[in-house]
């Protein structure tokens, strides 16, 4: 099956918005609430793995993108489901339920980004220690400053003082 | 019995790179396991925020350390394919054989690290003393012997010196050589034997469930591998057939790379002929490595390393650096969740002999 | 594929052949093994032929390169900088792409790849057309060490 012919099929779910990226990528973005009904749609057609959870962090349009890369092993196709939610109220439904590996996944974007999901019963810190900043992956976190504060200097090379 | 709790790691001289693994015990039984990674948390993605898209492969190839090219190579094609650009013939040929010698090299790394985990320190001595000739090979054609910094968005960095063919060649006999070496020592060997066949049982459903990729996952009769199912470099060009194994065990995971091993011989002689064959030069397209802007957008690239699927999404807003990079790599899904669950029922001397034999990279969890 | 799970108690003895045989190791210092042509160690710099662009310092992923006034080459030709580059080994990576932006191609790497000194300072100078110690550079006395 052409990239053409799979994203007319996945167009047919209310809402979504499809684009054929390159060979073998298709992106689907839906609204955030209907996210969980198109991704139980996607794994229905046929993209049964998730391969991972990304998360960016757009900072103009203060909302974070959640990416959910999921791949099918049948079509030799990659989708991916782009969600969109506020930034001031980071919050999402876990899709544990469809994939068990997502809770891993969603663990970190947790962590990095600051996310909450829902119904998700392991969000306990995973790759940090004893962090109290701001979530290291977000735009506004200021790497140079937490450098600074954290280890007192930093380096001439990377322009601090000498 | 009383149940107790143990650390295992990151100082324990039987856990893969910088990893711990909270165990809870009955006996010698473990009853309870948490991973927790984070020893060795870099900050890459966020490194590479600041960084001009050429000045990734310097950093990315650090990922994980014995499988260096894979990291490269999944990042230059993830930017070629957002830049929209292709690389030459004679550049692909060469990036597959810098894959392919990376997998053998990461191969003996694993089968030093099962052998020595289980008490056979001989087979560790020796695969690391034989991945130094595919090094020296490195060296000759990258200039390096552990981070090669060779693979760049556009293709490899320079064309094979005179020669290179031929002596990659005498090295892959030479291993062959050994490779039969090898079975007598190691993997016809009744410890071997004893302590690997029936431990962990990995069924296919759960492989699936749990999205295991790599020869993890061919081990248990799942037949997926991303040279395949994603074709990169000049593997669509390379004859190959997928190998799988119906036992998902530790012994079968241990032998599936034992026989992928004789594949990816096999694939780099492939490769040598073609090069043989092939006019020499023109190898790389290279943009303009201080101002290059690559158009708006998403791309994800996906490489088969020797763990899994090494995957690398890039976003890009315009600008001469990556707007975000993710890094998906393979022991994120058989390194936490899988390792945790598939560890209990099984005793404490294969705490860590299981993590080598699932080949868990900690590296590419914690980035 | 199923492969015959059967091993042997014997055939694990059959590595003691190995006994006989020449070990894989070099032995240091009697031999010292020379780098691959391609190996990438210290920088060389044609301080009359290098222009003082800074490539070499933007394109430097670690910030290793600091580009140093020079004012006896002020105003040699149109376009030329009284700049030379100075290099810090302590975060250099050897990655090379400051060789490979080079515009003019004084910028270049050596084989060399052995400094040792207990100075810190020692680790930051101006690379010139001179290498930093000549191979053979660093022989092992192990004599020495046992005596420490």
């Amino acid at each position: 099956m052409s990239e053409q012919e799979i994203a007319e099929r996945i167009a047919k779910f209310p809402g979504a918005d499809v684009e054929v990226l390159r060979k073998g990528q298709i992106a689907v973005k839906v609204p955030a609430e209907k996210g969980h009904d198109a991704a139980a749609y996607l794994k229905k057609m046929g993209f049964a793995h998730l391969v991972a959870v990304e998360y960016v962090d757009w900072i103009k349009e203060n909302e974070f993108e959640l990416v959910y890369n999921l791949f099918s092993y049948k079509m030799k196709m990659r989708a991916f489901l782009k969600v969109r939610i506020p930034r001031d109220k980071p919050e999402y439904i876990t899709f544990m339920d469809l994939w068990p590996i997502a809770m891993t996944h969603e663990r970190e974007a947790h962590e990095m980004m600051g996310i909450v999901f829902r119904k998700n019963p392991n969000l306990t810190p995973f790759i940090l220690e004893d962090w109290k900043n701001l979530p290291p992956m977000r735009k506004d976190f200021d790497s140079r400053k937490y450098v600074k504060d954290k280890y007192d200097s930093i380096p001439f090379a990377e322009g601090g003082e000498q | 019995m009383k149940e107790v709790d143990l650390f295992f790691g990151p100082q324990h001289p039987g856990i893969t790179g910088n990893f711990s693994v909270r165990v809870k015990i009955d006996g010698d039984t473990v009853v309870k396991a948490q991973a927790i990674p984070g020893f060795l948390h870099r900050g890459f993605e966020k490194l590479m925020e600041m960084r001009h898209w050429m000045q990734g492969p310097p950093l990315i190839c650090r990922i994980c350390v014995p499988d260096a090219d894979h990291s490269e190579t999944g990042y230059s094609m993830a930017v070629e394919r957002l830049a929209g650009i292709e690389v030459p013939e004679r550049g692909k040929y060469i990036r597959a054989l810098t894959l392919e010698m990376s997998r053998l090299s990461a191969y003996l790394f694993y089968f030093a690290g099962y052998g020595g985990s289980i008490g056979l320190y001989t087979i560790a001595q020796w695969a690391i003393g034989d991945r130094d000739y595919l090094l020296d090979l490195y060296e000759e054609l990258t200039g390096a012997r552990v981070y090669h910094i060779f693979n760049f968005p556009g293709g490899p960095r320079w064309d094979t010196p005179e020669g290179f063919e031929d002596r990659v060649d005498k090295v892959m006999d030479y291993l062959e050589k050994r490779l039969k070496e090898y079975d007598k020592l190691y993997f016809n060997n009744m410890v071997f034997l004893k302590r690997s066949q029936d431990v962990a049982v990995m069924k296919k459903s759960y492989a699936e469930k749990m999205e295991v990729t790599g020869p993890n996952a061919r081990a248990t009769g799942w037949a997926i591998d991303v040279r395949k199912d994603d074709p990169y470099a000049a593997y669509p060009d390379l004859d190959f057939e997928l190998i799988t194994q119906d036992e998902g065990d530790s012994y079968a995971r241990v032998m599936q790379r034992r026989l992928e091993f004789q594949q990816s011989i096999d694939l780099v002689r492939q490769i040598t002929k073609k090069l043989r064959s092939m006019p020499r030069g023109n190898v790389r397209l290279i943009p303009n490595a201080l101002h290059w802007k690559i158009p708006r957008g998403e791309a994800y690239a996906a490489v088969e390393s020797s763990k899994g699927e090494l995957g690398y999404y890039v976003v890009s807003d315009g600008g001469i650096s990556p707007y975000r990079m993710q890094v998906r790599g393979p022991s994120i899904s058989h390194g936490v969740q899988v390792y945790e669950e598939m560890i209990v029922g099984q005793r404490l001397a294969d705490v860590a002999a299981l993590m080598f034999s699932l080949d868990v990279c900690p590296p590419d969890i914690d980035r | 594929m199923t492969i015959k799970r059967e091993g042997s108690l014997f055939s694990p003895f059959r590595a003691l052949k190995q006994l006989g045989k020449k070990p894989h190791t070099v032995q240091i210092p009697k031999v010292v093994k020379p780098p691959a042509e391609r190996y990438r160690g210290f920088h060389t710099n044609d301080l009359e032929k290098c222009i003082g662009c800074g490539n070499c310092s933007r394109i430097c992923p670690d910030n290793a390169i600091k580009m140093v006034p020079f004012p006896e080459y002020a105003k040699k030709e149109p376009g030329s900088m009284p700049l030379r580059p100075q290099i810090d080994y302590g975060r250099c990576c050897f990655c090379a792409l400051c060789v490979e932006v080079c515009p003019t191609g004084s910028l270049q790497m050596v084989k060399t790849f052995t400094h040792v000194d207990d100075k810190k300072e020692s680790f930051v100078f101006i690379p010139d057309s001179k290498v930093v110690h000549e191979t053979p550079d660093f022989v092992l006395d192990t004599k020495d060490l046992r005596r420490k």
